[in-house]
């Protein structure tokens, strides 16, 4: 059989755990015990599933598995389990505070793609699992594609939506009035808390400009999809996607740090690496060759 | 291939069509049908040039002056988790929900809730409405 490459997923692995730690693991979910049952409205999915509200010991619990299980998932000791409990009590933890009054859509991807990685063999490379030298398992053809593609396409399906709604809702008065505008104006002076509030209204007095933004927000939203097809769009769309969320959290005001982190997942890591460690290898080879030195008059 | 080994890939198959079902029905519906398989319609209705009316928590310093309450003032709540939340509840509820965002900030000897009406685009205030105030 042949030999598959498992290293992509591995490092895709590394990245995706390393941040759902930095970000989510050092977050207090006890906190949500202690904030009055009045705001508590469980969502459809805490519904259907007889989520209670919860208890301060039982949060603190599954924060402390859900830590454990990140930082295994990170380094890959015994990561099939650790990546399975980690999606799992992830999943319950990062759903919780949709239950609060409102419902922030910023890491609903983000919780969808940890299912799919706990249940992939993302531990087969790039882990401690790997480097204690167990045998290369024999697996299925597309076992270390699968998570990669269908991420991908989580992403294409979530930012199509997104422009699909504002063409479905406005048409293109979403983009030839001056809708953004307005919205911009109200977002950054009244509703949310952007970076920075003055560049948000500065912008929100300049109508052309937000038309331009509009325009390119809905182009890259619908076009998103073509990244799955298309090796050229692939280089330019998901690094457009995240400079478009960037300046939503410095003009608007919601962050949406989970799905810029999960557009890692479009980046060809073995080559970025192998280019990488070329580089520094023809720099270190350089370096370390002897010098020689001409003497004038020889 | 064990038979663990199909059943996990049977899981994967099943969360995708859980996944496409919920979405797909958002989609066709025109329903945001439910997080985490969210259609992402936030922004999307836009705004025109009628008023905004919003709900808006400021806080009551000592010296009488009002100061808008920031998400750092709410964790672990945050400023839309608070103002949706408080348009949804009863005036009783909004009472108790103020009580809770007081106990959070002792700095305060009040907090106020007011229904606001802003110029579209948030440059001018028209008018603002007393909901709900709770105090030390």
């Amino acid at each position: 059989m042949k030999r598959l490459d498992a290293s992509k997923l591995g490092v895709c692995r590394i990245l995706m755990f390393g941040f759902a730690l930095l970000y989510y693991g050092t977050q207090d979910f006890t906190q949500w015990a202690h904030v009055p049952p009045v705001f508590w409205r469980p969502i459809a999915i805490a519904r259907l599933l007889h989520v209670q509200y919860p208890s301060s010991a039982s949060l603190l619990i599954v924060q402390w598995i859900f830590r454990a299980a990140l930082l295994l998932s990170c380094v890959g000791l015994y990561t099939r389990a650790a990546i399975f409990v980690a999606g799992i009590s992830g999943a319950y933890l990062i759903a919780l505070p949709n239950n609060y009054g409102n419902v922030h859509r910023i890491d609903a991807a983000f919780v969808v793609a940890l299912l799919f990685m706990a249940l992939s063999r993302s531990g087969d490379a790039w882990s401690l699992d790997a480097r204690i030298g167990k045998r290369a398992p024999v697996v299925w053809k597309f076992e270390y594609a699968w998570p990669v593609m269908l991420i991908r396409s989580l992403l294409a399906v979530v930012f199509f939506a997104a422009g699909f709604a504002k063409l479905r809702h406005r048409g293109l008065d979403w983009i030839t009035t001056d809708s953004l505008a307005i919205l911009l104006g109200e977002q950054s002076r009244l509703l949310e808390e952007p970076l920075f509030p003055a560049a948000g209204a500065w912008v929100a007095g300049h109508a052309r400009l937000c038309s331009i933004l509009a325009g390119m927000t809905v182009l890259l939203e619908i076009s998103y999809p073509l990244a799955l097809i298309s090796k050229t769009a692939r280089k330019i769309i998901p690094a457009g996607a995240v400079a478009m969320l960037i300046s939503i959290r410095v003009l608007q005001g919601p962050a949406f740090l989970p799905l810029m982190a999960l557009q890692l997942f479009w980046v060809d890591w073995p080559w970025l690496i192998e280019w990488i460690s070329s580089q520094w290898r023809v720099r270190h080879a350089g370096r370390s060759l002897p010098r020689t030195s001409t003497v004038p008059g020889m | 291939m064990s038979i663990l080994e199909k059943l996990r890939l049977l899981a994967v198959a099943l969360l995708c069509l859980a996944y496409a079902a919920v979405f797909g029905y958002g989609l066709a519906t025109d329903r945001d049908a439910g997080w985490p398989a969210s259609t992402y319609p936030m922004f999307s209705e836009g705004r025109t040039h009628d008023p905004l009316k919003a709900y808006r928590v400021f806080g009551v310093s000592n010296r009488q002056s009002e100061e808008r309450i920031y998400t750092k003032d709410l964790r672990p709540l945050d400023g839309l988790r608070l103002l949706d939340g408080l348009t949804r509840m009863t005036h009783h509820d909004q009472v108790r929900a103020l009580s809770f965002v007081l106990s959070l900030n002792p700095r305060f000897s009040a907090v106020r809730l007011y229904e606001e009406t802003w110029q579209a685009g948030g440059e001018k205030l028209l008018g603002r409405e007393l909901i709900a105030e709770v105090s030390r």
